[in-house]
C-alpha cells in the first residue's frame, strides 16, 4: 500500500481502520532512531533552536495577548454590580416567572431543559457523537490489534485476579452504593436542587468506573453489556428526542401544553423536566463507561 | 490608585485572562500532545469563570426558589443564564477532551511518541 | 474580610496550579495538579452561587476527566516497553 496509489481520503480511512499501522510495520517508524540525539547534526540544531526558540515567541505571543485582554478587562462592566448589561431584562423574565412556566424550582434547570431544551438536546448529542468517534478510534478488531495486546491483557486479567486487595475492596463496597445512590439523588432532583442529568450521570459513571477498576471488566459485563450500552444510549437519546419534539410541539412559547407542571418543590413535578434529567443522566452513565471501558480495555 | 482599585473588582476577569493566556502557552508552544490538551482545557475553564463572574452580583444568592408563597423576585437571585451556558460547555468540553485523548492514542499507536516535533520530523521523512 | 482572604487564596492557587501544569516536565504531576485545580475550581463555582457547575466540575474535572488523561497515558506508555526509557531519558537529558 504506497502514499501514491491512493487518496489522502483512502489513507485517512485506512488509518482510521488501523490499517495503515499495520500493514506497513517497516514504513512505522522506530522510535530509537527518529529521536534527535545530541551531536548528530542538523537535525538537532534545528530541535535546539525549536526548543529555545519557542519558548520566546511563546512568552511573547502571551505577553501580547495578556496586555490585549487586559486592557479589555479595564473597560469591562464591574464585577458584582447589579447595572451590569447581563443581568437584563431575560433573566429578569426567567426568574420571575420560571416557576409559573416550567415548575422547577431550580431556575437554572427550568432554563436549560424548558426554555432552551432544544440547546441542551444539542449538547446530548455532542456527547453521543463523542462516544460514537471515541468507539471508531479505540475499538479494538483484527487491524489494530497485536500479539503482545493481547498477552498484556491476558497478564493483566491474570494478575487482577490474583491480588485483589482487600482494603480496596471493603472500601469499594462501601462507597459503590453511596456513589449510586448519590447520582440518582442528584438526577432525580435535578429540577429543586442543584445538580440534573449530567452531573447525576457523571457520578453513576465514576461509581461504575470505581467497580470495573476493581473486579474487573468481565464482572460489569454481567449486568452491563455492549448490547444493553447500545440500547440504552439508543433509547435514552430518542426518547429525549420524543420528550423535545412533543414539548416544542404542544407546550412551548406560551402555548398551553398538556404536561401538568405539578407543584412547585416536589418531586413529581416541573413537566418534562425530570423525565429528561434522568434519560440525560442514563446517557452520560454510559457513554462514560464506554469512554473507561474504550481506553482501558478497547471493548466494552 | 484607580487602576489598582480596577483590578482588585475585577479580580475573577483577571485570573481568568492569566489561566486563558497560560493555556494559550502550553497549547501552543508545548511539544507534548498531552499537555497541549491539558492547555486547552485551562483555556476552557478560563472562558467558565469568565462567563460565570460576569453573572454574578454582590450580595444575592444562588437562583434555587425555596419560598413557593410568592412569585420570586429577580431582586434576589444572580442571574441563572450564565450558569446554563456554562453547564452545557462542560458537557462539550469533556466529549472533546475525550475525543482528543483518543486521536493522541491513535497518533502514539502510529508513531510511538507523542512530542509533536518528533511526529512532524517523521511525517516529513514518510512524505519525501 | 476574612471571605475575601480565602476567594484571593483560592484565586491564587488556580495560577499556581496552571503554572505548575505548564511549566512541570513530568505528565504525571502534570494532571495530578489539574486534578486539584478542578477541585479548587469546584469551590470557586461555590462562591460565585453556582452549585450546579459546582456538582458539575467535581463530578466532571476532578473525576471524569482524570480518569480519562490517566488511561491515555497508561496506554501510550504501555504499548512498547522500550518507549519507558526513551520517556525518562527524554525527561532526564532535558
Amino acid at each position: 500500500m504506497s502514499g501514491e496509489k491512493f487518496s489522502r481520503f483512502h489513507r485517512f480511512a485506512a488509518w482510521v481502520d488501523g490499517e495503515e499501522w499495520c500493514g506497513q510495520p517497516a514504513a512505522s517508524p522506530a522510535p530509537r532512531e527518529k529521536k534527535p540525539r545530541p551531536g548528530k547534526g542538523s537535525s538537532l540544531d534545528r530541535y535546539q533552536l525549536y526548543r529555545r526558540y519557542s519558548q520566546l515567541v511563546g512568552a511573547v505571543f502571551c505577553l501580547t495577548l495578556f496586555g490585549v485582554l487586559m486592557a479589555t478587562v479595564l473597560h469591562l462592566p464591574l464585577f458584582g454590580s447589579p447595572d451590569n448589561p447581563t443581568n437584563n431584562e431575560v433573566s429578569q423574565r426567567y426568574i420571575e416567572r420560571g416557576i409559573e412556566e416550567t415548575g422547577a424550582a431550580n431556575i437554572v434547570a427550568g432554563m436549560i431543559l424548558s426554555y432552551r431544551v432544544f440547546d441542551t438536546f444539542g449538547e446530548s448529542s455532542v456527547l453521543f457523537l463523542a462516544a460514537t468517534c471515541v468507539t471508531i478510534l479505540l475499538r479494538r478488531d483484527h487491524n489494530n490489534t497485536t500479539t503482545s495486546d493481547l498477552e498484556e491483557m491476558a497478564r493483566e486479567d491474570r494478575s487482577g485476579k490474583k491480588d485483589r486487595d482487600m482494603i480496596l475492596r471493603t472500601a469499594v463496597l462501601i462507597l459503590l452504593p453511596l456513589s449510586a445512590l448519590v447520582g440518582v439523588y442528584v438526577m432525580l432532583f435535578g429540577h429543586i436542587s442543584p445538580g440534573g442529568g449530567f452531573s447525576g450521570g457523571a457520578i453513576l459513571g465514576g461509581g461504575m468506573i470505581l467497580y470495573a477498576q476493581t473486579f474487573g471488566n468481565a464482572n460489569v459485563r454481567r449486568f452491563f453489556n455492549e448490547h444493553m450500552y447500545h440500547l440504552i444510549k439508543v433509547v435514552c437519546l430518542m426518547g429525549y428526542g420524543l420528550f423535545l419534539v412533543d414539548y416544542v410541539m404542544t407546550g412551548s412559547s406560551g402555548l398551553p401544553g398538556h404536561v401538568p407542571l405539578g407543584i412547585p418543590g416536589h418531586i413529581i413535578s416541573a413537566g418534562i423536566i425530570m423525565p429528561i434529567d434522568l434519560l440525560v443522566g442514563f446517557e452520560v452513565t454510559c457513554t462514560i463507561y464506554a469512554f473507561y471501558a474504550l481506553f482501558s480495555k478497547g471493548e466494552l | 490608585m484607580e487602576l489598582l482599585t480596577t483590578l482588585w473588582i475585577q479580580r475573577y476577569m483577571v485570573v481568568s485572562v492569566l489561566l486563558f493566556c497560560i493555556g494559550a502557552f502550553s497549547l501552543v508552544f508545548n511539544p507534548n500532545l498531552i499537555k497541549k490538551l491539558i492547555g486547552f482545557d485551562l483555556m476552557d475553564n478560563a472562558i467558565y469563570l469568565m462567563l460565570t463572574s460576569a453573572g454574578y452580583i454582590d450580595g444575592r444568592i444562588a437562583p434555587i426558589v425555596t419560598d413557593f408563597s410568592a412569585a420570586p423576585s429577580a431582586e434576589h437571585f444572580v442571574n441563572p443564564i450564565p450558569a446554563g451556558l456554562v453547564l452545557t460547555g462542560i458537557v462539550v468540553s469533556v466529549s472533546v477532551t475525550a475525543f482528543a485523548l483518543a486521536l493522541v492514542v491513535r497518533i502514539y499507536q502510529k508513531y510511538h511518541t507523542v512530542y509533536l516535533d518528533v511526529i512532524m520530523a517523521s511525517m516529513k521523512k514518510e512524505v519525501d | 474580610m476574612i471571605f475575601n482572604v480565602i476567594e484571593v487564596l483560592l484565586l491564587l492557587f488556580l495560577v499556581g496550579c496552571a503554572v505548575l501544569v505548564v511549566l512541570h516536565r513530568s505528565t504525571m504531576i502534570t494532571i495530578l495538579t489539574y486534578m486539584g485545580f478542578s477541585v479548587v475550581m469546584s469551590v470557586i463555582w461555590l462562591t460565585l452561587q453556582a452549585p450546579d457547575l459546582a456538582i458539575t466540575e467535581a463530578a466532571v474535572g476532578a473525576g471524569v476527566s482524570t480518569v480519562l488523561y490517566f488511561l491515555a497515558l497508561r496506554k501510550i506508555r504501555e504499548l512498547s516497553e522500550h518507549c519507558d526509557e526513551d520517556e525518562t531519558g527524554k525527561e532526564e537529558g532535558k
